[in-house]
């Protein structure tokens, strides 16, 4: 017995420390200072991760400019002299070998067209003298502490350096963290670490929960206890928060708040960071805004307690990009074919026309993997024929139907169309098999001329796309009208991705401050670096995508589709729609006819309806 | 130790019931209470999210497999398998042995399961292929579970018996290597595997399709000319539409085969080699050597091998989340569904109490297929 006594006190006492350890851990680490917990979409390493975070503790570099970059230690010597023997030095002591500045760079050589050429050491030289004048216009003092560090391999100095450069230079106060890396090359740094920076008092404690960022933190949620303040994600993805009433409106008065502005008429009325004399709301694009609101349905109202009546429409989200579903295109394969890379399809017929110039040219037209993204052809061809709100009555659950009685024969139609595209080859051979990102790599590879997908695709594919313009040379467009058809050849969609600010979280003025910074002072190097298109009105669009910019400023309200049916409906979107398509695109068996498909959706729909209701 | 007297017995079950409460405390706390509360989440529709919750009671399990195969089916089925159950215990004990009376066999009471067991087992191949009612994609889940179950398990369990009776084999020479090569594959995580059987399943640009083309190319050259049909032989699509599973279940039997053998190869190097020696002084040939030393010494490491590849094949997950390319019901598994429903932020249907009535439904076929093998254990142990 007192062997077991023994072993009990020695489980309570283990069990014990580890708790008070654990508790104590937040004082120790965070000090007195005021924590937002970000709770992220992205997984470690990711870009996005990268862009907010910084490089990880353990990967940051050592040494600001790194052996290769001989270019800026050549600008360096060449705009302050008096430092050339102690960067020389420096560099031996760090790489163990002479600089050598006549050799050509890194940055020259695998600069695009940099053969060694005469024209590219040409463009090389006047890149090092415009670089020299840049450091020559930095302030004494940090370049002291610049070469210092030149001669140390120190992972610390990365955001020393960069805090010390801000402190001296704030004349590039909006674009401090691209000048900075501009400047230091082998130097990242994140978003979030420039906030710290910026407003000492906070602390952001980030958690890159990855894609199921709202299931890691269910449990969070449900007991209330270490709630993220801020959670990343798309409108379609967070619905679950507004739905259940856990994310804070940012456009409605919030009558508990401890901000004037937030009580009386609420978030996204505040002051814009960078610009007080502006208001939140009006720094975002109207139809970023527009992409962003939920509406309350009469199941929040009845079933959720929801505090807004039904049918309001309320921004819960806090937007940072935008996606749009676009037919992105090879324009090298227009040109293969004898077409004008511009001149893309405006109809459906033209598209088939192009795609059986494509074929009889050798080339696959249409890049698909098996079921992603493959609802998006039906969706699409089904909105222009017969008209977004035609098809959201259908499913949900009023007339016209799919098939029967009061079916409506342009769903056949479609079907029939489609299935002719696959009888005549359109999509890439094997798409059924092939699986994500399968139709990224034989797209920008150049092997396929179509692919249709969201505009996040410049992203994904930067690192595996080719950049020889012969192969590759991306291009977009909306899904061209079908002749005749009833639906609205200018709709688009548009999802937002962003932030919410949840209800439960200890520190909302916190979390919609880093908001504010992010839109302010991140949205632009987030556009440029990722490529994505940005919910701020003052950030231009990637050039992949740049002939959407007009598209989407010249869109009315009813040309902006922001969810679609996923967001209305989306047991019926999984259970109905997306379970019948599997059948009907992807196997090879056939085993649906066009004829059999629309019966089938028919049929799964008013199954569904007797089990969930309708326009669920 | 022999404890005398009424006072020491109770201070040496205290004593036991001590020691063990720290296992039991984490039994119940990690399995008895969840398994609980997965029954209570059950009845209730809920997201997970919030609180509030709503109260279906079996609405989930009715949705699941068919207001006709809950209603009266279901009870009636238990009420006969339990009459019979209850007939088999009275009745045990009777003279079986016709010849020689006084030689009593009595009946084991696991047999009582029997019929118990296939009656569920009848009710569920029934629900499984003879019925439309009830949630058809679910319906497909649990068909295509079995089908790894039985058809993985089959082809898995021979390999893995051939490899471990052919690598026991004293003569048989390199056997460390190949053991080795053949269980490697288990130390690949399921979506390792899964990565890796993506590469050579490709339709595009696969290994499989490489080497079918290559292959076709060679023997049109060697035959001095091209022929026709070797060179138009279209991609084969393993991981498409009715090839999926097939190319799932391959895949899952090339990482679970070494992991058998091994369990198998460790039972039969452990029969004392007296037993082989004493049979073929008798004279008993390799055959006879193997059907009735072999594998009645191994017979509990066999059973224990089935057992733990039907519970992996009945909760398999990262395989078939990771290759499926649909994730349709022709490659789906209660597993995944399980976690579309639940967990996907992309779906955003949070059925988390639906979800769970599957793991219920997941948890007592484990059951019923768990105790089916036990049956087949022999209840005379073997000590050697």
């Amino acid at each position: 017995m007192r062997f077991f006594h023994q072993l009990v006190a020695v489980v309570v006492i283990t069990l014990v420390g580890v708790l008070a350890w654990d508790l104590s851990q937040r004082r120790i680490t965070y000090g007195d200072k005021e924590l937002i917990i970000y709770a992220g979409m992205f997984g470690p390493g990711e870009p996005v991760q990268l862009l907010y975070s910084g490089p990880p503790p353990g990967l940051a570099p050592r040494e600001p400019f790194g052996p290769a970059a001989a270019a800026h230690y050549a600008a360096l010597i060449q705009a302050w002299p008096d430092y050339a023997e102690q960067v020389r030095s420096s560099y031996q002591a760090v790489y163990r070998r002479p600089l050598k500045l006549d050799e050509p760079t890194a940055e020259t050589t695998s600069a695009p067209g940099g053969d060694g050429s005469a024209a590219a050491t040409q463009g090389a030289a006047e890149s090092d003298e415009s670089l020299a004048a840049r450091y020559r216009q930095l302030d004494p003092a940090y370049i002291r502490q610049l070469v210092e560090a030149l001669g140390e391999q120190d992972e610390t100095n990365r955001l020393k350096l960069f805090n010390a450069f801000a402190d001296l230079h704030p004349q590039y106060d909006k674009r401090m963290i691209q000048v900075f890396q501009d400047l230091h090359p082998a130097y990242t740094i994140g978003l979030f670490e420039d906030f710290e920076r910026r407003f000492p008092q906070y602390e952001v404690v980030e958690r890159w929960d990855g894609r199921w960022v709202l299931s890691a933190n269910r449990p969070r949620f449900l007991t209330g206890a270490d709630v993220p303040d801020l959670i990343a994600g798309s409108l379609l993805e967070l619905r679950i928060l507004y739905q259940e009433n856990l994310a804070l409106p940012l456009d409605q008065p919030i009558p508990d708040a401890e901000t004037p502005i937030w009580r009386e008429k609420g978030i996204m009325y505040g002051p814009s960071l960078d610009d007080p004399g502006a208001m939140l709301k009006d720094t975002f694009h109207p139809w970023a805004l527009q992409a962003s609101r939920y509406t309350v349905s009469q199941a929040d109202a009845n079933q959720n307690n929801h505090p807004f009546p039904a049918g309001t429409e309320i921004q819960y989200l806090w937007p940072d990009i935008v996606h749009s579903n676009v037919i992105f295109y090879n324009r090298a394969h227009f040109r293969q074919i004898g077409r004008d890379p511009d001149d893309f399809p405006e109809t459906v017929a033209q598209f088939e026309q192009i795609c059986e110039q494509l074929r009889a040219a050798g080339i696959e037209p249409i890049a698909q993997d098996g079921m992603t993204y493959m609802e998006m052809w039906w969706g699409d061809l089904v909105n222009r024929t017969l008209g977004y709100d035609t098809y959201v009555a259908t499913c949900g659950g009023d007339l016209p139907r799919f098939a029967g009685p009061q079916g409506d024969p342009r769903y056949l139609a479609c079907a029939q169309r489609l299935r002719g595209w696959r009888q005549r080859g359109f999509w890439m051979d094997g798409f059924s098999a092939s699986k994500w990102p399968g139709a990224q790599r034989d797209f920008g590879t150049g092997r396929c001329t179509f692919l249709f997908t969201g505009t996040w695709l410049p992203a994904e594919i930067s690192n595996t796309r080719s950049y020889d313009p012969q192969v590759f040379d991306p291009s977009c467009f909306i899904f061209p009208a079908v002749v005749g058809g009833e639906g609205n050849p200018r709709q688009i969609s548009c999802n937002a991705q962003g932030h919410a600010i949840t209800r439960q979280g200890e520190n909302p003025e916190g979390a919609a401050l880093l908001l504010s910074y992010l839109s302010a002072y991140g949205a632009e190097i987030a556009s440029s670096r990722l490529n994505y298109i940005s919910a701020q009105k003052n950030v231009a669009f990637p050039e992949s995508v740049r002939a959407l910019g007009p598209i989407l400023d010249a869109a009315g309200p009813g040309d902006i589709i922001t969810g679609g049916l996923q967001s209305l409906f989306p047991r019926f979107f999984k259970f109905v729609l997306g379970e019948t398509f599997s059948k009907f695109f992807v196997h090879r068996s056939d085993e649906l006819s066009p004829e059999g498909f629309v019966e089938r959706l028919e049929h799964k729909a008013q199954m569904h309806y007797k089990r969930y209701g309708k326009g669920t | 130790m022999i404890v005398r007297g009424k006072h020491a017995r109770f201070r040496q079950g205290v004593l036991g019931l001590g020691l063990l409460s720290p296992a039991l405390a984490l039994f119940g706390v990690f399995v008895a209470w969840p398994a609980a509360m997965a029954f209570q989440i059950s009845l209730y529709d809920w997201t997970g999210f919030s609180p509030r919750a709503d109260y279906v009671g079996l609405g989930h399990f009715r949705a699941m497999f068919g207001e006709m195969a809950t209603s009266w089916v279901v009870p009636f089925l238990f009420a006969l398998g339990l009459a019979l159950a209850v007939g088999m215990l009275l009745g045990r004990g009777r003279p079986v042995d016709r010849v020689n009376p006084r030689l009593v066999r009595r009946i084991s009471p696991k047999w009582a399961w029997v019929p118990t067991l296939a009656v569920l087992m009848g009710w569920l191949v029934w629900w499984l292929y003879w019925t439309t009612d009830g949630d058809d994609f679910f319906r497909h889940c649990v068909r295509n579970n079995f089908r790894l179950m039985f058809v993985g398990g089959i082809f898995q369990f021979i390999l893995a018996f051939l490899f471990a009776a052919g690598l026991s084999l004293p003569k048989f020479r390199g056997s460390k290597f190949y053991r080795t090569m053949i269980f490697f594959p288990a130390f690949i995580s399921a979506v390792g595997v899964a990565i890796l059987w993506q590469r050579v399943y490709d339709v595009r640009y696969g290994l499989l399709n490489e080497a079918i083309r290559g292959v076709a190319e060679t023997v049109s050259q060697a035959v001095s000319y091209v022929h026709p049909v070797a060179l138009s032989i279209a991609p084969i699509e393993w991981l498409g539409g009715d090839n999926m599973f097939n190319s799932i279940i391959l895949a899952g039997i090339w990482s679970g085969v070494g992991s058998q053998m091994i369990l198998l190869i460790a039972a039969i190097q452990r029969i004392p080699p007296t037993y082989y020696e004493a049979a073929r002084v008798d004279g008993a040939g390799e055959r006879h050597v193997f059907f009735n030393i072999t594998i009645p010494m191994i017979r509990e490491v066999i059973l224990i091998t089935l057992t733990l590849w039907m519970i992996g094949a009945l909760k398999v997950f990262g395989l078939v989340q990771a290759m499926s390319i649909t994730h349709d019901e022709k490659s789906s598994v209660v597993s995944v569904r399980q976690y579309e429903l639940a967990f996907s932020n992309r779906d955003n249907i949070y059925q988390m109490g639906y979800a769970t009535s599957m793991a219920v439904v997941l948890l007592v076929l484990i059951i019923v297929f768990a105790l089916g093998l036990r049956l087949l254990r022999s209840d005379d142990e073997l000590e050697f």
